[in-house]
C-alpha cells in the first residue's frame, strides 16, 4: 500500500468505525470487530475460503453490505416483481445478469454476468443477499467484460439469485 | 460403421473424453471434470479454440459453444487441441464413442485416437514439447489396447515425427506394436487432409464463409436437382394425362370429327399438347399394328377355263391377265374382326385415252370375321386397273363406310382417309392392281 493509499483507507477505517458506534447489542455473540469487516471489504481474496461462513453472522453481514454499499460496489436493489417466479434475467445501467440451463443436465445453469460500465476497483465476488441470508461466489476471471459461472438448481446460492427478493452486490 | 475413441496423452496420465455437450450461443465453452460444477482452467482456452473467428471447430461444425467432460484435468498447455477438434469433427459425424470415468475404452469394437498437438487457423496441426513424457506414461493404456486386440492410432504434427522415432528406439514393445499393426502412427500436416486421407471424411465447412455458402448448396444441390426434376416430370405428366384423357373419351364416344379437330389442334400445340397428341397417335399405332397382323390378305387367280388353270398361278406379286382374283381375307386372331374393303378403279388409268369409255363403279364391302375363319372377296372386272381399299376394326363404323364412299368419288381424298383412319386406330392396307395385273403395296 503506497502512502497516499494507506492515508486513504485509514480515513475510510475511521469512517467505519465510527459507524460501528453506532451499534450497540446487548448480545454478546452480536458483537463484531468492525476491524476484520473492513478486512473482508478491502482483502476479499484473503477470505475466500471463510467468506461465507462470515456472512452467516448476521450482524457482520449487514455491516458488511453497508459498508460495500457505502463504498461504491456495484449494487442492485430487490426487484418489483409481478410474480414469484424464479428471476433469470436481472440488469441495471452497470452490469447484466443472465441465467441459461444447460444442455446437458435440466438442473444445471451457466450464469452470465457482463459488466457494462467500466470499474477501477477488481470485481472478485458476487454477493447475494436476501431475507438476512447471504453467499458469496467467487467471480472467474473476465473475458470482454463477462464471466461465467455453473450453478446447481439445488444449491442455495442459485435459489438466491434467481430470488426477486433478493439484493446483488459485486466487489 | 466404425467408432473411435479419442484419448488425450498429458505428461500425468491418459485423458479420455466422456462428453460432448452442444451449449447455448451465449454461453462460452467450458472443459470439466466428470460432470463437475468447477470449470477447468483451460476453459477459456478452450471457448477461444471453439468460436469463431479465433477458433476453428464453430467453423467446422457451426456451433459456438460446447460443453465437454473430461475424465481427469488438465491444468494447462495446449496440446489438447488437436485430440479435442479430432473428437468434435467425429462427433459432428456421430462416429466418437466416449469414455468414461473408470474405464477409457467404453467399448471394445472402436479404434483409439491418441493426439497430440496444436492447430492454427488452417488447421495445420503443430509440434508439441514433452513428447516422451506423455508417451510414457501412455504405455500402460497401450498394452491394454493391444490385450483387448484394439487398434490405437499415435496421431501426432509431421514437426514431431523425427522425435517420435527416437522413442521408438527407447521402448521395444512401442516398436513392435507398431510393426504388428497393432498401433498405427500418422504423422500429420493438416488436419483436414488427414480426415481426408485417413478416415475418408470431408471437412466442408472449414473455408471461408462464401465457400461455406456454395458447400452447402453443392450438399444440397443434387436433392434439389432431383426434386425439381420429379416436379417437372409430375406436371408434364398431369398435363399429358388431361390431354390424352379427353381424346379417348371423344374416341370412346366416336365422336370422330371433334377427336380429329383437337388431335391436329394439339400437334401444333404447347409442348404438353404435343406430347399429349403424340402418346395418343402412339397408342393408336400400337391398335392398328395388332390389327394389321390379325388379318393376311391372300391373293389367288383362278380360271374356270381348263387351259388356263394351269398358268393362273400368282407368280411373286403379278398373275396371268386373263385369270379371275379371289381376295381371301384371313381373320389370325383371337377376336372377331370387321372388315372393309373398297374397289375404286385408279385415276391414273382413266386419263389413258383408250379407257376413256369404261364405265367405273366403285365396289364397297363390309363384313365380319370370326377369330380363325376366312372369308373370301372375289374381284370382278379384274382386267381394269384397280385400287383395294382395306380396313379392320374392333367394332363395326358406320364412318368408315362414308369415308370410303367419298374417297371412291374423290381419289384426292386418298391421304386424308388414311390419315383418319390411322388416326383412329384402325388398321388397313391398300393395294393396286394395275393393268398388266401385278398387284404391289400403296401404303
Amino acid at each position: 500500500m503506497n502512502k497516499i493509499g494507506g492515508v486513504s483507507n485509514t480515513f475510510l477505517t475511521i469512517n467505519y468505525l465510527n459507524l460501528s458506534k453506532n451499534f450497540s447489542s446487548k448480545k454478546t455473540e452480536d458483537k463484531i470487530n468492525i476491524r476484520k469487516v473492513w478486512d473482508v471489504v478491502i482483502n476479499p481474496t484473503k477470505y475466500d475460503n471463510q467468506i461465507n461462513e462470515l456472512l452467516k453472522n448476521k450482524n457482520f453481514s449487514r455491516v458488511f453490505f453497508k459498508i460495500l454499499d457505502e463504498e461504491g460496489s456495484i449494487h442492485q436493489n430487490n426487484l418489483i416483481a409481478a410474480a414469484s417466479e424464479n428471476v433469470l434475467k436481472r440488469s441495471t445501467e452497470e452490469f447484466k445478469l443472465e441465467i441459461i440451463p444447460s444442455n446437458k443436465d435440466k438442473k444445471i445453469f451457466y450464469l452470465l454476468l457482463t459488466i457494462l460500465k467500466d470499474f477501477k476497483l477488481p470485481l472478485l465476488n458476487l454477493y447475494v443477499i436476501c431475507n438476512n441470508i447471504s453467499l458469496c461466489k467467487k467471480i472467474p476471471s473476465f473475458k470482454e467484460k463477462q464471466a461465467q459461472m455453473i450453478l446447481k438448481k439445488d444449491d442455495e446460492f442459485f435459489k438466491l439469485i434467481t430470488n426477486p427478493e433478493s439484493e446483488i452486490f459485486i466487489r | 460403421m466404425k467408432y473411435y475413441t479419442v484419448v488425450i496423452p498429458t505428461t500425468k496420465n491418459v485423458v479420455g473424453i466422456s462428453d460432448i455437450i452442444i451449449e447455448d450461443p451465449l454461453v462460452s465453452s467450458v472443459i470439466c471434470e466428470n460432470n463437475s460444477l468447477e470449470a477447468l482452467p483451460i476453459s477459456g482456452q478452450y471457448d477461444s479454440f471453439v468460436k469463431s473467428p479465433t477458433g476453428v471447430i464453430e467453423k467446422i461444425t457451426g456451433n459456438p459453444s460446447y460443453r465437454i467432460d473430461i475424465t481427469s484435468k488438465i491444468q494447462q498447455g495446449n496440446s489438447w487441441q488437436l485430440a479435442i477438434a479430432i473428437a468434435h469433427i467425429l462427433h459432428n459425424n456421430k462416429l466418437l464413442s466416449f469414455s468414461n470415468e473408470e474405464n477409457l475404452i467404453s467399448n471394445n469394437n472402436v479404434s483409439v485416437i491418441w493426439a497430440s498437438g496444436t492447430i492454427n487457423t488452417n488447421l495445420d496441426v503443430k509440434g508439441i514439447n514433452y513428447l516422451d513424457n506423455k508417451v510414457k506414461k501412455s504405455i500402460t493404456f497401450f498394452r491394454q489396447c493391444v490385450q483387448k486386440n484394439i487398434i490405437v492410432k499415435i496421431i501426432i504434427s509431421h514437426e514431431n515425427k523425427d522425435y517420435f522415432h527416437k522413442i521408438l528406439d527407447s521402448d521395444q514393445f512401442l516398436k513392435d506394436a507398431i510393426l504388428k499393426k497393432q498401433i498405427i502412427f500418422i504423422s500429420v500436416k493438416n488436419l483436414k487432409n488427414f480426415f481426408e486421407k485417413n478416415l475418408k471424411l470431408s471437412i466442408h465447412n472449414i473455408q471461408n464463409n462464401s465457400l461455406n455458402f456454395f458447400s452447402k448448396i453443392r450438399k444440397y444441390l443434387k436433392p434439389i436437382i432431383f426434386s425439381f426434376c420429379f416436379l417437372f416430370v409430375i406436371l408434364q405428366a398431369y398435363n399429358i394425362w388431361q390431354v390424352i384423357t379427353p381424346l379417348a373419351k371423344l374416341k370412346a364416344e366416336e365422336n370422330h370429327r371433334i377427336l380429329l379437330t383437337n388431335l391436329s389442334e394439339y400437334r401444333q400445340g404447347k409442348l404438353s399438347q404435343r406430347i399429349g397428341a403424340y402418346f395418343f397417335d402412339y397408342f393408336q399405332q400400337i391398335e392398328a399394328n395388332k390389327l394389321n397382323n390379325q388379318v393376311t390378305l391372300n391373293f389367288l387367280p383362278y380360271s374356270k377355263e381348263s387351259n388356263l388353270r394351269k398358268i393362273c398361278m400368282k407368280k411373286e406379286m403379278s398373275f396371268y391377265i386373263d385369270c379371275g382374283l379371289n381376295v381371301e381375307a384371313t381373320n389370325v386372331g383371337n377376336d372377331k374382326v370387321f372388315l372393309w374393303m373398297l374397289r375404286y378403279t385408279d385415276d391414273q388409268f382413266l386419263s389413258d385415252e383408250k379407257f376413256k369409255s369404261v364405265i367405273v363403279n366403285p365396289e364397297l364391302i363390309n363384313g365380319m370375321i370370326q377369330s380363325k375363319e376366312t372369308i373370301s372377296i372375289d374381284i370382278k372386272e379384274r382386267k381394269k386397273p384397280s385400287v383395294l381399299f382395306f380396313v379392320y376394326g374392333n367394332k363395326f363404323d358406320n364412318k368408315i363406310r362414308k369415308w370410303l364412299l367419298n374417297l371412291s368419288k374423290r381419289k384426292s381424298l386418298l391421304n386424308s382417309t388414311v390419315k383418319r383412319i390411322k388416326t383412329l386406330g384402325y388398321g388397313f392396307s391398300v393395294k393396286k392392281i394395275n393393268h398388266v395385273s401385278i398387284i404391289k403395296d400403296v401404303y
